[in-house]
């Protein structure tokens, strides 16, 4: 799965702004971002500079108000619903802060959910999701349910469930944000992990340490990128 | 006190605050309430009132009994041992004789037959009617001769003699006679066993009369003495009538009188079954009602169980909590009630005004039927328990609950809210196969009823007038004249422009007149009393059956030829042919009929016809020549091209033109007098339509809340779905499933216990079997229709989840 420099994601003056009881908030003014294949990219600055914004619009939950957006080539805001809906199952995978496991669905029942939509069958369900589920190291824990599980093993299943269908891009929105300090450094080793072998990921974080992992980091101001370092330049 | 009105104002903005809740809470305790009440109060009224008499427990009817045969006839069958035993029994106060009485009124207007009877002196006094004007009978004005006097209802004094104050003392005419108005008495006095009466006069008997040990034409009530039992009665009766068969063997024998409730006689006559399973219904709906308050109770508790924990965090006290939620419940049950009452009332009038006018009168408290409050206040406080147990519950529960861990929770699930989550489930499933219970029994009597009214009556109704009349015994005392009078009205009603063609008949179906003849082959020995055969009997002229469109069967119909000069002859209907000669023709045998024992040619065989109900039910019929066997009472039917009700007028100039002072009892298109007769059956179809859609919509606003309720709770998860890539359709499928299941495991059950239940209206169902495959397999599919209906809206909702929005806020 080792890549190429193949343009993953391509945005050009992207733009977002909220409208709420006369109220405009502009959460994104001129954004230009360039993510290539396997590329591990950070998303940094203050609450509510606009990042988890940026991530919505980045993984086809949102739509920006203005400018271009390319996902592998393809402009975004052309797709009808159910072509986003499509995209979103098959080529992006979501880690969430709070994790956003389903309290009413076993381990094993939560990772199967992408699959389950796109209509695969039984038995390639049961051998991915056992597979993803041995990547973060949580497939002893099939049968139990989130609230029998720590925070960092809710997480780890979260991102089993991002990576269960062989998605293009998992975007993490502070994925350690609910985790104390060594469950939050063993996700982090997750990501990286995968990112060694050839994911691309695109994670929102205001933790420095974290930002640190990635390869670039966009440090967004007030809806602007304001500032990329590299991480050749930051460790040297 | 302010804590109350502060409470009262919160609660006020909590209701208003949340329409749609209310707004079902409200109209579900309305028609909950309100149907159960209308229903009880003329159950109250019909059934458990007491009868509109002073002390009505001691009032009794006497029946006649034979205590070999084991019969027992609701009148007397022997005048001169009823008066024996009036003479000598110490049990009663008072003992009274009636016979109800169509009476024939002339003179101050058009003539007119009026219900009636004829009565002992002492009737209105054992009853304790007070006359608003004049007096009751004296004690000897019921000696032949001296009764030339009557008393008037308050409805015939109001409306024919226009209400006139000096009416006391004049003379009116009563079938050709003049009697004396004694008094007035109020409206509000009903004897239901006599009907809608409005003249009285007394019932004087003769000498003859009086001595008739074989016969009797009246019935007979008494007022027991105080302390009295009906037992004591009955064992003083038997005493008193085992001398009187040993003194008069040849028509005492065997014969006995027994007492019985006046009471239980009139409630046995209102239609009990079809009224207790009216209750039954409501009752049902009224669980529905109460299992769909109780949950809509439950989803708000658990909406605000965060609201609750917050306020406890800020220092309410549980007290405080629980309060200010009565008081909210309180609010919601004092709407519901006040909307369920004016349901209720308005119920109340709607069913009076369907029951027809021929049945009013035979209606204890007819006219009396108000709303009635003990059962509003039973319902509501039902409702209310119902409310309070699953409104309160949960919020003591959350009182209870660490506040810290429920504001932690949100909108995970707390074990205490999945706990409610199931139990809400539980409840619309139960409400589900009520409803379905419900539904069933419904469309088992509604379609019975169809298939009644739809089944051919033997005769074609439409386009049919019907003229009844009785002549006078005073004026036609002679077989000649009541010929000439039939004959003549006949050839007038013939020459009618638009009749196309008419017939006469001593009774017609569904008419005021029936009689009944006991019936055998001619040349048998005669039958065992208790194989005796009864008919029904009819005089009809040769036109008659081609008027009606009575299809002739066998042989030939009665035709100009069967008159004065012939043998008599007759014709049967199927049921008689196929009982008496199953495997033979009919056609040319003899037959012998009543009490002369007359002897008939049995010329044709005609088809069975409804003659009392619509529905079949198989009765000897039979019939013959009107010439041969004129009759006093007279139905005259005239069908038409069209319209037939334009006739009318002209109908009854036609026998007035022989007769100007024939009082004419009506003149109504035959539809309409099956109309009449049919109305109970129609008022207690209307019900159950209206009980079934109203369980059916019950139940769905039941599925409706919950799924709602589901799908508000889901929306974070629902999000996450998305999210992940689940298809609005995908989500929509999901919601709508898992309502699907609930309603599904209801209606399983609801279909098993109607299977039990229906088999308890088998005697309700006509061609239609208590498990009638059609209504058991219709019901579900439409409540599973109906079901998906109501989940659509809320699975729509679900649908339109905006994972963005439902991902932020958690
Ligand atoms: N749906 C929305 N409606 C209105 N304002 C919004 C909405 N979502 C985000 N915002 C606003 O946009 C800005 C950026 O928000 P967000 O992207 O959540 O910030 P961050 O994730 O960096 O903390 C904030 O000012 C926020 O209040
Ligand atoms: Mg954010």
């Amino acid at each position: 799965m080792v890549e190429t420099n193949g343009t993953l994601i391509k945005m050009e003056g992207v733009k977002k702004v909220f409208y709420t009881d006369e109220v405009e908030t502009h959460a994104l003014e001129e954004i230009h971002l360039e993510i290539k294949r396997g590329q591990y990219i950070s998303i940094a600055g203050p609450s509510g500079c606009g990042k988890s914004t940026l991530l919505s619009i980045l993984g086809l939950l949102d739509s920006p108000t203005d400018g271009n957006y390319w996902l592998n080539g393809q402009p975004v805001a052309k797709l009808t619903i159910s072509e986003r809906t499509r995209i979103r199952n098959r080529e992006i995978g979501f880690i969430f802060q709070a994790f956003n496991l389903i309290g009413d669905l076993t381990v094993y029942e939560n990772v199967e959910l992408p699959l389950t939509y796109r209509g695969t069958s039984a038995a390639e369900r049961k051998q991915k999701v056992q597979q993803a589920l041995e990547r973060v190291g949580m497939a002893h824990r099939l049968r139990h349910y989130p609230s029998q599980l720590s925070g960092g093993q809710q997480q780890r299943v979260a991102v089993a469930r991002a990576l269960v269908g062989d998605p293009l891009i998992l975007m993490a929105d502070e994925p350690t944000g609910n985790l104390d300090s060594k469950n939050g450094e063993a996700v982090m080793e997750l990501l990286r992990d995968l990112h060694r072998n050839g994911a691309t990921i695109c994670m929102v974080t205001h933790d420095q340490r974290y930002a640190n992992f990635a390869e670039r980091t966009i440090h967004l101001f007030d809806g602007r990128i304001v500032e990329e370092t590299r991480e050749a330049e930051v460790g040297a | 006190m302010q804590t109350l009105w502060q409470d009262l104002r919160y609660g006020v903005r909590m209701l208003a605050k949340n329409p749609a809740f209310t707004a079902v809470a409200v109209l579900t305790l309305a028609l909950g309430i309100g149907a159960n009440t209308a229903i009880f109060s003329y159950l109250d009224a019909w059934l458990i009132k007491p009868l509109p008499y002073p002390n009505s427990n001691r009032l009794v009817i006497f029946e006649s009994h034979d205590k070999k045969k084991g019969w027992t006839r609701e009148y007397l069958t022997s005048t001169a041992s009823f008066l024996d035993f009036q003479k000598q029994n110490n049990s009663f106060e008072q003992t009274v004789g009636w016979r109800g009485t169509n009476f024939n009124l002339t003179g101050d207007g058009p003539p007119a037959l009026v219900e009636g009877g004829e009565v002992s002196w002492n009737f209105f006094d054992t009853l304790g009617a007070n006359p608003i004007l004049g007096r009751t009978f004296a004690p000897d004005e019921d000696r032949p001769g001296r009764g030339r006097v009557a008393i008037l209802g308050e409805g015939l004094w109001r409306g024919r003699y226009a209400g006139e104050p000096n009416i006391i003392g004049r003379n009116i005419t009563i079938g050709g006679e003049a009697y004396t108005v004694i008094g007035v008495v109020p409206g509000t006095f009903q004897f239901p066993l006599m009907g809608i009466a409005n003249l009285w006069t007394p019932l004087a008997l003769t000498d003859k009369e009086r001595a008739d040990r074989s016969n009797s034409t009246f019935s007979a009530f008494g007022r027991l003495k105080a302390g009295v039992t009906a037992e004591q009665a009955e064992a003083e009766s038997a005493a008193i009538f085992g001398q009187l068969e040993t003194q008069f063997p040849q028509t005492n024998e065997n014969l006995t009188l027994l007492v019985d409730s006046m009471t239980w006689t009139v409630r046995r006559k209102e239609g009990v079954p079809e009224l207790l399973t009216c209750f039954v219904i409501v009752g049902l709906v009224l669980l529905i009602a109460c299992a769909n308050v109780a949950n809509l109770m439950l989803a708000r508790a658990m909406g605000r169980m965060k609201e609750f924990a917050v306020r406890g965090a800020l220092g309410a006290t549980k007290r405080r909590l629980a309060r200010q939620l009565l008081t909210e419940s309180l609010l919601l049950f004092f709407f519901g009630g006040v909307a369920g009452t004016f349901f209720g009332l308005w119920g109340v009038r709607l069913i009076e005004s369907w029951i027809p006018g021929h049945i009013r009168g035979y209606l204890v408290n007819y006219g009396h039927v108000d709303l009635d409050f003990a059962t509003l206040a039973f319902t509501l406080g039902i409702a209310l328990l119902c409310g309070l147990v699953f409104g309160l519950a949960p919020a003591f529960e959350s009182a209870r609950l660490d506040v810290n861990h429920t504001l932690k929770e949100a909108s995970s699930q707390a074990s205490g809210s999945r706990r409610s989550a199931r139990l809400r489930q539980i409840l619309v499933s139960a409400e589900i196969a009520l409803a379905v219970v419900v539904l069933i029994a419904t469309t088992l009597l509604v379609k019975s009823f169809i298939i009644s009214v739809h089944s051919s009556p033997g005769y074609n109704p439409a386009n049919l007038m019907v003229a009844q009349l009785a002549l006078p015994k005073t004026k036609y005392n002679q077989d000649a004249q009541l010929r000439n009078f039939s004959e003549e009205v006949l050839m007038r009603m013939q020459a009618l422009p638009g009749a196309v063609s008419v017939g006469a008949a001593s009774n017609v179906p569904f008419g005021g007149f029936g009689q009944w003849v006991e019936l055998q082959a001619a040349g048998k020995p005669s039958p065992r009393p208790d194989e005796r055969l009864y008919a029904h009997f009819t005089a009809a002229s040769p036109q008659y059956f081609s008027a009606m469109q009575i299809k002739l069967v066998k042989g030939r119909l009665l035709n100009s030829g069967d008159g004065l000069g012939s043998s008599p002859s007759a014709m049967i209907n199927q049921t008689i042919a196929q009982q008496m000669w199953p495997n033979e023709d009919p056609v040319g045998r003899q037959i012998q009929f009543g009490e002369q024992h007359t002897v008939c040619t049995i010329v044709g065989v005609v088809n069975d016809v409804k003659m009392h109900e619509l529905r079949p039910r198989l009765e000897r019929q039979l019939y013959v020549p009107l010439t041969q066997f004129p009759s006093a009472t007279l139905g005259f039917v005239v069908r038409t091209a069209g319209d037939s009700t334009a006739m009318a007028t002209a109908i009854r100039d036609a026998i007035w033109t022989v007769d100007r002072d024939q009082p004419i009892s009506s003149v109504e298109p035959l539809e309409t007098l099956i109309a009449v007769v049919d109305a109970g059956n129609r008022v207690v179809t209307k019900l159950m339509v209206f009980f079934g859609a109203l369980a059916m919509f019950l139940g769905a606003i039941g599925i409706y809340g919950v799924m709602a309720h589901v799908v508000s709770q889901r929306i974070h998860e629902i999000g996450i779905r998305m999210a992940l890539g689940a298809s609005p359709a995908q989500v929509m499928r999901m919601v709508i499933s898992q309502g699907l299941k609930l309603a599904s495991i209801g209606i399983a059950v609801g279909v098993l216990c109607a299977l039990a239940a229906s088999r308890g209206l088998e005697t309700m169902l006509y061609q239609v079997a208590p498990s009638d495959p059609a209504t058991f397999l219709g019901v579900p599919v439409l409540f599973a229709a109906v079901a998906l209906a109501a989940c659509y809206i809320p699975a729509q909702r679900g649908m339109r989840v905006d994972p963005l929005v439902a991902l932020r806020y958690e």
